[in-house]
């Protein structure tokens, strides 16, 4: 069916409710994993209220630190686990397996590497007992294998059993801490690390019952190949995904790491920043929004070039218009829930640098949102740099906070909200740009692309250039 | 005086009756000097004639060029970028382009390929799109462009290989005709063309056995009238070997004073009749290419109606250019019970043929003055073909049997005819023979192209 001018404004609509409410489903199911954690670590905080700040501290870096160097030591291989999968041309099952065992090996040798980097930091600037390394080692391992296996389901499409898996094993891993606590304060830290343990091989076992055991046709050194040639092809991917996940956690390292060395303790986990940050952090799930703008946007994006001009310039006004009410509902949500928050917040605290830092985190998680937000639209014409270039700046903004945080560690939340700002700016002048013209620049970027391969091959007769330019277009 | 021949696909690199025809030319001329220039699919193409004398250079020139500079720092002003879109656009118009500004833009501008990723090149698409084909799919229609200008701006490169001369001879119009012009323009040579096949009827042949959309097929007639119509522009002389032809370019643009018709010419002295075969089953002979333009499959239907009323053999005699094509034929052959009576013989020497076969057939679809039956006609061998270019002009006066093509019912009732009758056999190679040699004669025509070139090459003086 042409899209005439009298019926474009209902393509969007033509779409079945139900299709809608599934999108919005797996959008809450993919962020569940998240929530559940937060939710379990309060509840943790909560019930451990009888270490002493060592032992509290001791406990808090250990599984922050696994947690953290697990979620930025694999943000690469999540990118590229999901493109073996999505790109394994015998069958997805098989692309599971190749992603699991090369991750299972990455996560291992990441593990082996980064602990045994870190092993001096541990126990002569921490000064952590044997014991809670170890701890780190496992966990690091145990994280590592949880996001890359995670991240298979997600690259299948498979959003629900992630969740159940996380839902079970944080309850199991409250029962156990809670449990080994009450045995002896110091064994809380071992609760944590076999619940852990629990909830990646429970993650495992889910894979095999959900997927089965399929042979894998491609040895493991293909594999190895393949990923060095599809992480040089993704490099960008793993570049921005590799710094949202820093970005997210490094103001507060920083703020750890300066009131640990103001406190003399090297590094200090808990305190009203940390508090105040990870609540500020919350409104960050209004990116909800975004699997239902992808999800609606996908059949446009599919179909972008086909039909005559006229229809591909409705097409794409449509994709615009989309884009907007998805940038609406993104603020909407966020703002939803950062009233939500701040609101209940109140009701427990009133300290005014932990409400202080809350308020600007939450309002910086706003444009935050909206730069990961632009980087679902910008790769649609190349343009995968600048969310890079503004998670760049936003990490930068973040480190240069560190000459002031010393005088208030509010300007470290400060930082993370004004860096925001300026990637949000940079990001969205980006996308205005590339609404601008957007056809031609298309075209302009895949005739660029075929004419680079045309020096490359040795031969290309006028209709092999015709056939190439269509199936990059279709592929596109 | 130095005339330079240029050809596409042809001469020297492949084996056929254009070939043949252009190096027994060059031969006949002894005392010119000629260059050769080929445009080829690539540079590996080899050369298949050997060298004459009087042939000082052969240039190989690739159709699409692979090594064009990797990024173009001397970027088209706005104003020739603009003009260059104007000049092009005329290609998928169907109407002639101007190379006059095209040259004058690349002397300020190297234009190269980069140039299809320029804004102004969009512009002018999206106009010829929606001037013309707006119901069409546009992404077909924006890589079925860019294809056609990538060769296209190749082609304009050929202007830093092509050799200088005296006259330029194009072999056909085409990309070989644009190339002479663009040699014309710069070296102020004037240009003849001919035309042994019609190069749009030809593109149109080709595209019909295609599996492509209609929409494609449009563009690509569209460029490659464009293409002919302005190798016409330039063009000092057309030269036709048949009436036939004369129509379709005068329709296509050509003036009429520029048709300077000269009839093909052969070896007569080296084709004469051969020793009287008796007692032998009677031997039919098809002397071309195998290509689908030759019309083998009408051939062997009716070799098959021919098996069934009379005895008879068939060979083809001509190179296997297209494998498809005759793994097609010999299955046709092979499902029709004919493998003891139809061979394919492939490349061999023709005359060595000519002095075996009884009856001549050519079935094309499509031909211009074809040599290999003025070649038996002077051998003195009657002839059974196809309607189709020159043949009529060329058979009338009762010097063979014409046929409709397509038609394997009519080609069998005439081969039955001659098979039944020796006689009329030979009496009619009789006044084949006659009709060669007054007509069409080597000496002939390479006199007729001298006085040509002569006059050319005078008259630019």
């Amino acid at each position: 069916m042409a899209i005439t001018k009298d019926n474009q404004t209902n393509i969007s609509q033509s779409r079945p409710q139900e299709t809608d409410k599934a999108t919005i489903l797996n959008g809450l199911l993919l962020i569940w994993p998240a929530i559940v954690t937060i939710v379990a670590s309060y509840i943790l905080l909560m019930l451990v209220d009888n270490l002493n700040n060592q032992q509290l501290e001791a406990f808090s870096i250990t599984i922050l630190s696994a947690i953290v160097f697990s979620l930025v030591g694999t943000a690469g291989m999540t990118i590229i686990s999901y493109k073996i999968i999505r790109e394994n041309t015998t069958s997805v099952v098989e692309g599971i397996g190749r992603s699991i065992r090369i991750g299972v090996l990455y996560s291992m040798l990441m593990c082996l590497t980064l602990s045994g980097l870190s092993y001096w930091y541990f126990r002569d600037i921490l000064d952590l007992s044997i014991g809670y390394y170890l701890h780190f080692i496992l966990l690091l391992a145990h994280f590592s294998i949880t996001w890359v296996v995670t991240s298979a389901f997600w690259a299948a499409g498979q959003y629900r059993y992630p969740a159940v898996i996380f839902t079970t094993s944080y309850f199991v891993l409250v029962v156990l801490i809670y449990g080994f606590y009450l045995i002896d304060h110091v064994y809380a830290i071992t609760g944590y690390t076999i619940g852990i343990a629990g909830l990646c091989w429970l993650s495992l076992l889910g894979v095999w019952i959900v997927f089965g055991m399929s042979h894998i046709t491609q040895s493991l050194l293909d594999d190895v190949f393949n990923i060095v040639e599809i992480a040089s092809h993704s490099i960008l991917w793993i570049l921005f995904h590799t710094l949202y996940i820093l970005a997210i956690f490094l103001d507060k390292i920083i703020i750890w790491v300066s009131e640990g060395h103001d406190s003399g303790h090297a590094i200090v986990i808990t305190g009203p920043y940390t508090i105040g940050a990870f609540l500020g952090l919350i409104p960050i799930f209004c990116i909800v929004a975004i699997p239902y703008f992808s999800n609606r946007a996908k059949p446009l994006i599919d179909d972008m070039f086909t039909g005559t001009l006229s229809d591909i310039h409705a097409r794409f006004n449509n994709y615009k218009q989309l884009y907007y009410r998805g940038f609406e509902a993104l603020v909407a949500v966020h703002l939803v829930l950062f009233v939500l928050v701040f609101a209940v917040s109140i009701q427990f605290t009133s300290d005014i640098l932990i409400l202080g830092v809350m308020a600007t985190t939450g309002l910086g998680t706003l444009f935050f949102a909206l730069v990961i937000y632009d980087s679902v639209v910008l790769p649609s014409a190349g343009n995968m740099h600048i969310p890079v270039i503004s998670m760049l700046i936003i990490c930068t903004g973040e480190f240069l906070s560190i000459p002031f945080v010393g005088d208030n560690v509010w300007y470290a939340s400060m930082a993370f909200t004004l860096s925001s700002f300026l990637g949000f700016v940079i990001s969205d002048y980006a996308v205005s740009l590339m609404f601008k013209g957007f056809t031609m620049k298309t075209f302009r970027r895949l005739t660029l692309e075929n004419l680079r391969s045309m020096k490359s091959d040795n031969l290309k007769k006028e209709v092999n250039v015709r056939e190439e330019g269509l199936s990059k277009l279709a592929s596109y | 005086m130095k005339v330079c021949i240029v050809s596409e696909g042809s001469y020297p690199i492949v084996r056929g009756g254009l070939s043949e025809w252009a190096h027994l030319l060059i031969k006949t001329l002894p005392d010119i000097e000629f260059d050769v220039y080929c445009i080829a699919p690539d540079m590996h193409s080899n050369i298949v004639y050997e060298k004459l004398p009087n042939v000082r250079d052969i240039v190989i020139h690739p159709l699409i060029d692979v090594n064009f500079p990797m990024y173009n720092k001397s970027v088209l002003s706005k104003v020739a970028s603009v003009e260059l879109a104007q000049s092009l656009v005329s290609s998928l118009h169907g109407t002639p382009m101007d190379f006059n500004t095209i040259i004058d833009i690349n002397k300020t501008f190297k234009i190269d390929k980069w140039w299809l990723t320029n804004p102004d090149y969009w512009d002018s698409i999206v106009a010829a799109y929606q001037n013309r084909s707006p119901d069409s799919p546009f992404a077909e229609y924006y890589w079925g462009v860019f294809g056609l200008y990538s060769i296209l701006i190749d082609s304009l490169n050929s202007i830093q290989t092509i050799p200088k001369a005296d006259v330029y001879h194009s072999l056909s119009t085409g990309f070989a005709g644009m190339a002479a012009s663009l040699a014309k323009i710069i070296y102020g040579s004037p240009l003849v063309i001919t035309e042994q096949g019609l190069y749009l009827k030809e593109r149109l042949n080709e595209l019909s056995r295609q599996h492509t959309s209609t929409g494609y097929v449009e563009q690509i007639m569209r460029f490659s009238e464009s293409i002919v119509r302005t190798s016409y522009k330039y063009a000092d002389k057309v030269v036709p070997p048949c009436d036939s032809h004369i129509p379709l370019e005068l329709e296509l643009g050509v003036e009429l004073s520029k048709i300077h018709r000269i009839d093909n010419g052969i070896e007569c002295d080296k084709f004469t009749p051969g020793p009287s075969k008796n007692g032998h089953t009677p031997l039919v002979g098809c002397f071309a290419r195998v290509v689908p333009i030759k019309g083998l499959i009408t051939l062997i239907e009716a070799a098959k109606l021919i098996g069934q009323k009379h005895q008879a053999d068939f060979v083809v005699v001509g190179e296997i250019q297209d494998q498809d094509y005759h793994e097609q034929c010999q299955s046709l052959v092979d499902q029709l019970g004919m493998r003891e009576h139809f061979r394919f013989i492939g490349h061999a020497n023709p005359l060595e043929w000519y002095h075996k076969i009884d009856i001549f057939v050519l079935s094309s679809v499509s031909e211009g003055v074809p040599y290999a039956l003025l070649e038996a006609m002077s051998c003195g061998i009657p002839s059974v073909c196809t309607a189709v270019g020159g043949i009529p002009e060329i058979l009338s006066g009762n010097a063979g049997y014409v046929v409709p093509p397509n038609a394997p019912d009519r080609i069998s009732e005439k081969i039955g005819e001659l098979l039944s009758d020796e006689a009329l056999r030979k009496d009619m190679g009789h006044r084949a023979t006659q009709v060669a040699h007054e007509r069409y004669t080597i000496q002939k025509m390479a006199e007729e192209f001298r006085k040509l070139y002569e006059e050319l090459s005078n008259g630019n003086n």
